[in-house]
C-alpha cells in the first residue's frame, strides 16, 4: 500500500471525515463501475456505492492495515451489490431487438455510440444474470473488468482453480446465450 | 483437428487475446458448421469487447462523493461528534490500561470490548469500531511495536488532548519504575 493511502486510511481509522472523503473520491469510480456491472443500472448502482462507503466509514477499524485495500473493498461492494442484486425481484428487460445488426454496424464502422455500448453492456449484464452467483461474479470481475485472477481470488475468497472452473463455465453459458441470440435474430430477418 | 478442438478455441477466443493457428484456420474454412460458430464467436467477441469498454454509463455521477459523504454523516448523525470524543477515550483507556497496569494483551482487548458496549449502548446505536480496539489488538510488547508509535499514530489523529493525557501516564509510570 502507498505512503499516502496508508495515511488517509489511518485518518479514516481516526475518524477523519476530510480523510475518508478522500478515500471515497479515489476509490468511487471503480467502485462504481463493477456497481453497474452487477446490478445494470444506474440508481441502484449508486445506492450500492454509497452503501458500500458508509459500510466501509463503519467497518474500517476492522481493516487489516496490513492488506491490501481495494480487495477488501470490492468484497464489501460485490456483496452488497449482489445482495442488492437478489432483492431486485425482475429487471425491467431491455429490448434485444436488432443487436446482430447492431453488432455488425459496429464491426464495418469500427465504433458505437454511446447507446449502443449502453445497450450491449446491459445485454451481457442480463446474459450474466443467468448465471450462478459465484460464476456471475467472477466472470464480471475477470472478463469484465479486466481484473487479474489474483485479484479475484481475493474479491471472491476462491482458490485460484475454483476461479477458473466458474470462470471457464460463465463463459461457456454466455457465449451459448449470444449465439441463440443471434440464431434467434437470423430467423426473425 | 475437429469440431471440438474449434469449439473449444472459440470459447477461449471471445473472452482472450488469442489467434488461430494454421490447422484450425483450414478445418474452419472447410467446415460450414465451424464457418458459421466462427462468425458468431466474432460478433460475440465484438460485443463482449464492447460491453467491456470504458462507455459514459459507467461512469460515476458528479455528485456522488458528495451523496456519500452526505449519508455518512446523516448515518453517524450527532454521534460522529460523540464517536470522535469517545475514540479519544477509549484509546487512552485501552494504552493506559497497558502502560499502568500492564495488563496481558487479552485483558486489555476485553475491557475495551466492555467500554465500547457501554458506550455504544449509551448512544443511539452507535456502534464503535474506531481505533481504540485497534490500539488494543497491537500487542505492544511482543510485537516489537514501540509504544511510542503506537501513541504517535493515535495522538495524529486523536489530538492535543490525548497526547497530554499519555505524558501524564508515561510520567507517571517514569516515575513508578524509578
Ligand atoms: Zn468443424
Amino acid at each position: 500500500m502507498s505512503q499516502d493511502l496508508q495515511e488517509i486510511i489511518s485518518a479514516t481509522m481516526n475518524g477523519d471525515h476530510a480523510a475518508f472523503r478522500k478515500l471515497v473520491t479515489m476509490y468511487q469510480q471503480p467502485a462504481y463501475r463493477l456497481a453497474f456491472r452487477i446490478l445494470g443500472n444506474e440508481d441502484e448502482a449508486r445506492d450500492a456505492v454509497q452503501e458500500t462507503f458508509i459500510k466501509i466509514w463503519q467497518k474500517i477499524g476492522s481493516f487489516d492495515t496490513s492488506r491490501e485495500f481495494a480487495p477488501w473493498m470490492f468484497r464489501i461492494l460485490a456483496n452488497t451489490a449482489t445482495d442488492r442484486q437478489r432483492a431486485i425481484l425482475r429487471h425491467p428487460m431491455v429490448p434485444m431487438d436488432g443487436v446482430m445488426q447492431k453488432i455488425e454496424y459496429m464491426q464495418q464502422h469500427d465504433q458505437a455510440t454511446p447507446a449502443e455500448n449502453r445497450e450491449l453492456a446491459i445485454l451481457i449484464s442480463r446474459i450474466a444474470d443467468t448465471l450462478p452467483v459465484k460464476q456471475r461474479l467472477v466472470f464480471l470481475l475477470r472478463d469484465m473488468e479486466g481484473m487479474a485472477s489474483a485479484e479475484v481470488e481475493l474479491i471472491t475468497d476462491l482458490d485460484e482453480n475454483a476461479v477458473k472452473s466458474n470462470l471457464y463455465h460463465a463463459r461457456k453459458k454466455v457465449r451459448e446465450k449470444l449465439v441463440q441470440l443471434f440464431e434467434k435474430e437470423r430467423n426473425i430477418v | 483437428m475437429n469440431c471440438n478442438d474449434v469449439s473449444e478455441f472459440l470459447d477461449r477466443m471471445i473472452f482472450e487475446e488469442v489467434s488461430a493457428g494454421d490447422d484450425l484456420v483450414k478445418h474452419i474454412d472447410a467446415c460450414p458448421d465451424c464457418s458459421r460458430e466462427y462468425l458468431d464467436a466474432l460478433k460475440a467477441r465484438a460485443a463482449v469487447a464492447m460491453a467491456r469498454g470504458n462507455n459514459p454509463e459507467l461512469i460515476a455521477p458528479i455528485d456522488l462523493t458528495d451523496d456519500i459523504m452526505q449519508a455518512v454523516d446523516r448515518e453517524s448523525g450527532k454521534t460522529a461528534v460523540l464517536s470522535v470524543y469517545l475514540a479519544k477515550l477509549l484509546a487512552a483507556a485501552s494504552i493506559a490500561l497497558c502502560m499502568v497496569f500492564g495488563y496481558e494483551q487479552f485483558e486489555v482487548v476485553r475491557k475495551v470490548s466492555a467500554l465500547e458496549i457501554q458506550f455504544s449502548q449509551a448512544g443511539s446505536g452507535f456502534q464503535y469500531t474506531g481505533p481504540a480496539r485497534l490500539a488494543a489488538s497491537l500487542d505492544i510488547r511482543n510485537s516489537g511495536i514501540s509504544l511510542s508509535k503506537v501513541e504517535k499514530v493515535l495522538a495524529a489523529g486523536t489530538g492535543t488532548r490525548l497526547a497530554s493525557f499519555m505524558d501524564i501516564q508515561k510520567r507517571f509510570i517514569n516515575r513508578k519504575q524509578k
